[in-house]
């Protein structure tokens, strides 16, 4: 019984990682249409910056935090002018191709800045785990887990019920039809990247003390949060999250009663079956469309 | 007929160009060193390199070496086989070097190992190797013309298990980063575990980017091993200590035993209160100044780590003894065979055969035609993690 729960809590720690990249690639695909696969690249960034703020300038965690939500957003915004605003009218392929660029661009630049070394950042609240039925569970899980959900709950209302969030849904449903109604499509594309800019650079800040900061932490996130938005129907936000947390339980429980070794063929075959009967993700009320 | 002076010029320059310039007496030692100074295992490469340096301008600062100067020609590999074979051929065919020191990593050794011997098939250039990498094809079985200095996995894996049999541990679970590296020491582990009578109760495995490995832990855990074995490289090793702590396996009397792939103060640092407690096997390096007065080491690593630190700046590491003693050996080489320049057979013999009871920074060699590594398990200690440091424990 212990190990079943320590199985779920493995499979938890990563789970909500996935799910937090996961929800940064909707907000980007909700706007645009386009697949950011630099995605992995922003959450490297919020972990790169989060150990320059708080382990070597020594600034508290907490403004640490908010100025890498800050950073995340700036990135967010060049990263729009830089790569997407330039190749979206050759059409949604190229700008899917340069994001792959961008990726490594950026994650060269990490390089040179902070060396190929991994870092160690002190996590938000306590380093003791938290003992639950014989199992242990890392306290800073449960942090990252808290605020994924929040975003969830935040988001959600934001793009149902506030006149600046339906306004970028609009853009994305017909940017033709929303510009016609006096919606300032580029502005609101812009607002988009900020918010996956930010809440990817926050995702990254949360993760980096269990995961430690490195330079090319992003590609592997990036990979694992796109198949937790596939699997829950990609844009949308609380499908990213559980089909996140779907994939982390199931990797832990391979690794527990499986082999290790099967772990991440097991996560991708899921994904294949889940684009095989319902590619409109797990949890979608039967549209089907934008797939 | 001016024309065809013109062409007989330009050819006599180009074969003259080509001509490596090993013909004809010359001054001094030339030996050319290739290391990923650059690149993704610029962690090795770079301390090998600046040992290098250190090396030569010591030798020369103090007579050179039988009255001659030693030039030594550092190259780099970006860590990239075919770079490396790029550059050793460049050395070897025109910058006519005698010897070859590195490269750093068992991939680049091993491809730069099988062009030199093409060359050699074709009777041209005979230049030992003396590489830096630790894997088990460059020395088993031997090859005539490479060494290498590193601790091999077999032997960091038979320390371990000297160790843990002198506790009286029987019961071991063993986890392992699915990569060359993992395993070749888990192959290792498996071989000679019966000869110390110690029994693997289960076996886990981990990719080199995974961030949880609680899972694998807890699953050994339920096997009840009362040690449990890492073999790794990188971060994922920092992950592993971590989860090994919030799983409580330490308090409940679990030992965790890493490979000595963790000597480095970075990976404590990483862990912070995880690594207490922490096992692994090294080179005498990293407790130099634990070490007893008798050790015949002792003066050796300390001399060669105040000078490095003295003239880098930044703490040694395991890897700059790897260059050290590769060139060590050749230098010793060099003197006791009394070899000639650029007499490359004749180095290769006295590596064999004169270098014998070299004290190097990873223990004492004892190269024969049987044994081109050198070294034994005696060469190796176990370290303790306590406050931060590493501690010698027996």
């Amino acid at each position: 019984m212990g190990n079943l729960i320590q199985y779920i809590f493995a499979g938890l720690t990563m789970g909500v990682i996935y799910a937090l990249t996961g929800m940064g690639f909707n907000l980007i695909y909700n706007a645009t249409g386009v697949i950011n696969f630099a995605q992995g690249e922003f959450v490297m960034l919020g972990a790169m910056f989060l150990y320059t703020f708080q382990e070597v300038l020594h600034l508290s965690p907490l403004v640490a935090l908010l100025l890498v939500i800050l950073i995340g957003g700036g990135v967010g915004i060049i990263f729009e002018y830089a790569v997407v605003k330039p190749l979206l009218r050759l059409g949604i392929i190229t700008v899917i191709i340069g994001t792959i660029g961008a990726s490594v661009v950026i994650k060269g630049i990490a390089m040179l800045i902070w060396g190929k070394n991994a870092q160690g950042v002190r996590p938000l609240i306590s380093e003791k785990p938290i003992a639950f039925l014989g199992a242990a569970l890392n306290t800073q899980v449960l942090v990252v887990l808290a605020v994924t959900a929040l975003a969830v709950l935040i988001l959600g209302y934001f793009f149902s019920f506030t006149i600046l969030g339906r306004a970028i849904q609009a853009c994305a449903i017909n940017p033709l039809a929303a510009r016609l109604t006096g919606i300032p499509v580029g502005r609101m594309i812009t607002l988009s990247f900020i918010l996956s800019g930010g809440l990817s650079a926050l995702a990254g800040g949360l993760i980096a003390p269990i995961t430690l900061a490195e330079y090319d932490m992003g590609t592997m996130l990036a990979l694992k949060g796109f198949c937790a938005a596939i699997i829950g129907g990609l844009g949308n936000n609380p499908g990213a999250f559980i089909g996140g947390l779907l994939l982390g339980i199931m990797e832990g429980l391979s690794a527990g009663y499986l082999s290790s070794g099967y772990k991440d063929a097991l996560a991708f075959l899921v994904l294949i079956l889940v684009l095989f009967w319902k590619p409109e993700g797990i949890i979608s009320h039967g549209k089907g469309e934008r797939v | 007929m001016k024309r065809i002076a013109m062409i007989a010029l330009a050819i006599s320059i180009g074969v003259w160009g080509m001509t490596p310039r090993v013909h004809g007496e010359e001054k001094s030692y030339r030996i050319g060193a290739i290391f990923a100074v650059t690149g993704p295992a610029a962690w090795l490469g770079d301390p090998e390199k600046k040992a290098t340096e250190l090396i030569v301008k010591k030798v020369n600062s103090t007579g050179g070496i039988n009255g001659r100067k030693l030039e030594v020609e550092i190259m780099d590999t970006h860590g990239d086989p075919q770079t490396a074979v790029l550059k050793a051929r460049e050395l070897v065919t025109r910058k006519g070097v005698m010897a070859l020191i590195g490269p750093s990593r068992t991939p680049t050794s091993a491809a730069v190992m099988k062009a030199l011997q093409l060359d050699r098939e074709k009777n041209r250039f005979n230049v030992p190797m003396i590489s830096c990498a630790a894997g088990r094809i460059l020395t088993q079985p031997v090859k005539p013309w490479v060494f290498t200095t590193p601790q091999t996995n077999a032997l960091a894996a038979g320390k371990v298990m000297e160790y843990l049999s002198s506790k009286g541990i029987k019961k071991v679970g063993i986890v392992y980063v699915s990569n060359g590296f993992g395993e070749d020491g888990y192959e290792n582990l498996r071989v000679l575990a019966p000869k110390y009578g110690v029994k693997i109760v289960g076996v886990e495995t981990y990719g080199g980017k995974d961030r949880d490995m609680t899972a694998q832990l807890t699953k050994l855990a339920a096997k009840g091993p009362q040690a449990i074995i890492n073999w790794s490289v990188g971060p994922s090793s920092v992950i592993v200590t971590k989860n090994f702590k919030q799983l409580g396996l330490g308090a409940k009397g679990v030992l965790l035993v890493m490979s000595h792939g963790q000597g480095n103060l970075k990976y404590v640092e990483l862990c912070g209160h995880a690594a207490e407690g922490v096992l692994l096997p090294s080179g005498k390096i990293l407790v130099a100044q634990d070490l007893p007065e008798t050790d015949p080491q002792r003066e050796v690593l300390l001399s060669f780590k105040e000078a490095y630190e003295k003239t880098y700046h930044e703490p040694i590491s395991t890897f700059a003894g790897h260059a050290y003693d590769a060139l060590m050996l050749v230098v010793q080489a060099l003197k006791a065979g009394d070899v000639k320049p650029g007499d490359g057979p004749g180095l290769r013999r006295a590596l064999e055969t004169k270098t014998s009871g070299l004290v190097g920074i990873h223990g004492i060699f004892h190269y024969t035609p049987q044994d081109h590594n050198g070294l034994s398990t005696n060469d190796l200690v176990m370290l303790r993690v306590e406050k931060g440091q590493f501690r010698l424990t027996h």
